[in-house]
C-alpha cells in the first residue's frame, strides 16, 4: 500500500464527520467513507484534500492539514510536551502452542 | 411509431429544458416556433430519451454484500470499476475514535531517544504523535487536536 500518511479536517458545513476505511482501495490507496452519510472520500492525485466522489457530500473537500513523518526522537525534540498514541505494537508476540 | 404530434410535443419539452431562451418561445406552438426554439436550444429532432440521458447507476458489491453507489465517481471523476480492489467491508478495519494518548511521564511513554517513525501534528499548542506501526492496524484515527476535528490517516 502506498505510504500516504496525512491529516485532514473532518468538518463539512459545521458537521463533524467520522471517517473510516470503506474496505475498498483504488489504485492501491484507501477509499474512505463517513459513517454519517456513507459518502466516499478519496485523495485525488495532485490535490491536497480528500474529495468526496460519491454520496451526499459529492463535490466537497476535506483539506489536508500540516503534518510530518519523522523519527520519534526528532519529533520529541521539537515538541517536548507531545502526547503519543498508546502503542499496541510492542505486545509480546504470540507463541505457537508448545507441542 | 411515434406520431408527428408526439414528436413536436417532445421537442417542445426538449427545447424548454435545453435553453431558458427557448422557454418564452414554446408558448407559440407552431412548427416554425418549435424549430426556432429547438435551434436556439441547440436541440435536434431526436427522441427525448436520447437527448436527456441519465447516467447508468454503477454499484459495487463488497465481500460482505454491502452495496456502494459509485455512479458519480465513475461518470464525473473518471474512476474505473476494475481499479476498485479488496472490498473487505467497512468493519474489516475499524477506525480509532479519540483513542487514549500518553503524556510525558505516563507509563509506556517512549524514551526521548527512541527511534521509530511517527506522524506528528501540532494544532493550537496541542502536539500529538502517532506511531506509524500503530496506524497500519486502523488506518484512520478520528481525533480532536487543539479542539479541531481531524482524521489522521495512513
Amino acid at each position: 500500500m502506498a505510504d500516504l500518511a496525512a491529516v485532514y479536517s473532518r468538518t463539512v458545513d459545521g458537521e463533524v464527520l467520522t471517517l473510516g476505511a470503506s474496505g475498498w482501495t483504488y489504485d492501491r490507496l484507501f477509499v474512505l467513507y463517513d459513517y454519517e452519510t456513507e459518502s466516499l472520500w478519496y485523495h485525488l492525485p495532485g490535490t491536497n484534500a480528500l474529495a468526496c466522489v460519491s454520496g451526499p457530500y459529492e463535490g466537497r473537500e476535506l483539506p489536508e492539514l500540516v503534518s510530518v513523518v519523522e523519527p520519534w526522537n526528532r519529533w520529541k525534540l521539537s515538541f517536548p510536551n507531545t502526547k503519543i498514541l498508546q502503542s499496541n505494537h510492542n505486545e509480546v508476540p504470540c507463541r505457537g502452542p508448545s507441542r | 411509431m411515434v406520431s408527428l404530434g408526439d414528436r413536436f410535443s417532445k421537442t417542445i419539452l426538449q427545447a424548454a429544458r435545453g435553453a431558458s431562451l427557448a422557454d418564452c418561445l414554446v408558448f407559440f406552438v407552431t412548427p416554425a416556433a418549435v424549430l426556432a426554439a429547438a435551434a436556439l436550444g441547440g436541440c435536434s429532432f431526436t427522441d427525448v430519451n436520447d437527448e436527456i440521458s441519465v447516467p447508468e447507476k454503477v454499484v459495487l458489491t463488497d465481500q460482505t454484500g454491502k452495496k456502494w453507489d459509485i455512479t458519480t465517481a465513475v461518470h464525473k471523476y473518471g474512476f474505473e470499476v476494475e481499479r476498485f480492489e479488496f472490498g473487505l467491508g467497512p468493519d474489516a478495519i475499524k477506525p480509532l475514535i479519540e483513542p487514549e494518548m500518553l503524556s510525558p511521564g505516563d507509563a509506556g511513554y517512549p524514551s526521548d531517544d527512541d527511534v521509530f517513525l511517527v506522524i506528528g501534528v501540532s494544532i493550537g499548542g496541542d502536539d500529538r504523535a502517532y506511531g506509524k506501526m500503530d496506524l497500519t492496524k486502523s488506518e484512520v484515527v478520528d481525533e480532536y487536536i487543539g479542539g479541531a476535528p481531524v482524521a489522521v490517516t495512513y
